[in-house]
Order: C-alpha cells, then structure tokens, then sequence
C-alpha cells in the first residue's frame, strides 16, 4: 500500500523545471535510475504507472535539480513502509 | 489511464529499446497509431505517410478517418503530413487559418470534423516518413504534454523502423555526460553497499532511506551519500 504526499506530481515538475527529458534522464541515471530514456518519459507523461520506487527515483532526479535552484523537494514522493 | 492502453504503451517501449527483439513490425506500428489516439483528448485519428521515390503512401493508419485524409493530401498534392515527410520538419495545421495554404486537404478535413492536425517526421528511416495526429478541434494539440507524447510517440516509431540502427535508450546524450552521471550512481551505489553493511537493509531500502533524508534533512542526496560512503570508511577496524 502506498499513497502520494502532497507536492506536486512528475509532470508538474518535469514542466516548472524547464529541462529537456535528457537533462532529466542523466539525473535519474546519477540517482542510480535504470530504465531508459523513451520509459522515463512515458512515465513523467503518465503513460506508464510507475511502481513507488520508480516514481520516487524520477521524483528525487526532479527534486535533486530544485535543491540546486534552492527550493525544497517540491515534488511529491509516494510513500512507501519508510526505512530510518 | 487504461489498462490496455498502458500496456500497448509498454510492448512499443520496449520494442524501442530493444532494437535487436526483431518482433512484428506492422503489429507494432498498427498499436502505434492507435496509441495516436492517446496524445489529446480531441485526438481522432493518427497515421503514418512514406515517400517513396515520387509517390506519397499511408503504410498504416488508426482507421478510415487518417486514410481518407492521407489520402485527399495525395489527391490535391499537398499537406502538411506529405510536407513534413518531404521537409524532414514539424508541420502543424488549423483548418481555420491555413485552407489558403492547403485548400483541397482542408475540404477534406472540414468534412470530417478534423480542425487541426500536427505531423512529425521520423528519423532514421529509410524512406522519408511523418507520423500524422488529427484532432476534432482547433488547438487539439497546442498544449505541452500532447506535444511531448507526440514526440515521444515519434521517436519510438522512428526506433522501430530504423532498426537495426537504433542507439541506445537516450541516444543522443553526450557520452561525457553519460559517464559523469554514472559516476554519480557509483556514489549512490557505494552508500547504499555501507548501509546494507551497517543497517543490515536491502539495496532498495538503502536507496529509499537516502532519499527520505535528503528529503527531511532538504540535503542533495549526493551530500548525504558521500557522508555515509566517509563515515563508513571511517568506522572500517
């Protein structure tokens, strides 16, 4: 079971941040992403679901990029049993 | 979304990614366009249009609508999905402002209720090839997320019938660039080994405790996995 935190969604955050889907395929490739870049985008674009994991690398690619521009992780992470 | 729809999305993913599965290629197109459909909710038809030699074809199309219109662009001469197969660009249309520019293709389109279409050329192929989307209204693809899915649709189609030329999955990422982000994923993997070491966790967990810190702490994740690599190295006897 998991559920989405309030932020804002893959797409919203894939769109405010103004990168190219490469840009944001090299970032989720440093956060240790595997997928490529043709399925990164279909899952930014909602054409694929991704499992919590998935969506959570993708959201923390986005998030990674707004911690540079000083914003505090705006995109939303979907909640999985958290590890401390 | 739909099940299926997800699913067909999936089967072409893959088969771009994996140029050398040589799976059925006029199956895959077919679910292609039919995936057109997908790209805006005012999207009613999608269709491939091949040059070869002087004469303009539709290889596959979503169902009547995308062929009669292929097909009255090849009548009249002209259009924008034979355009931008002979251009190699985009080409979109309005039927409201662009009849001047195409006045037997626009009939056509009127008739049938289409008032704008966009056409994307593929890359790759061995013949000069646009993939056509038509749509019931006037801005039907305007908008950022159709264009994406569009493109993304594009590509994917492009890969398919480029084979086996086809590159990697995020082919045209410079490879300096590639190899510097992996670095950064040795990083990552490197913390999450220290903590699968200390914290007796799987490599998943390892990831996902580094990402809820870097979340509660409002620290790169990059920080906290060089902290952890540092401190694990420090603790070794």
């Amino acid at each position: 079971m998991t559920s989405t935190e309030s932020g804002m969604s893959l797409l919203d955050g894939m769109q405010l941040s103004g990168m190219t889907f490469s840009e944001l395929w090299l970032r989720y490739i440093a956060v240790s992403g595997t997928v490529g870049e043709l399925e990164l985008e279909a899952y930014v674009l909602g054409l694929l679901l991704p499992d919590a994991y998935q969506h959570n690398l993708i959201a923390q690619a986005l998030n990674e990029y707004f911690l540079e521009q000083g914003q505090d992780h705006p995109v939303a992470y979907r909640d999985t049993a958290t590890v401390d | 979304m739909l099940a299926t729809t997800g699913r067909q999305w999936a089967e072409l993913l893959r088969a771009a990614s994996q140029p050398d599965a040589a799976p059925d290629t006029e199956a895959l197109l077919r679910q292609a366009v039919a995936l057109g459909h997908d790209v805006a909710p005012d999207a009613i038809g999608c269709s491939i249009t091949t040059l070869d030699g002087e004469r303009y074809f539709t290889p596959v199309s979503s169902g009547g609508l995308a062929l009669d219109l292929d097909e009255a662009q090849y009548r009249s001469g002209d259009g924008p999905c034979m355009a931008a197969a002979r251009e190699h660009r985009y080409h979109d249309f309005d039927a409201a402002t662009d009849a001047a520019r195409f006045p037997g293709f626009t009939e056509a389109a009127v008739e049938r209720g289409v008032r704008s279409s966009i056409s994307l050329p593929l890359t790759g192929t061995a013949r000069p090839s646009a993939i056509n989307l038509y749509g019931s209204s006037r801005h039907a693809f305007d908008a950022e997320r159709p264009q994406a899915v569009a493109s993304l649709l594009a590509r994917c189609i492009s890969t398919v019938l480029s084979r086996p030329a086809a590159t990697e999955p995020g082919g045209v990422v410079p490879s300096a660039r590639l190899a510097a982000a992996r670095d950064q994923a040795q990083l990552i993997t490197a913390a999450e080994t220290a903590l699968m070491d200390s914290r007796s966790v799987s490599r998943p967990d390892a990831l996902t405790m580094l990402m809820h810190r870097s979340r509660t702490e409002a620290r790169s994740i990059f920080d906290l996995a060089r902290e952890v690599v540092r401190d694990s190295e420090g603790a070794q006897p």
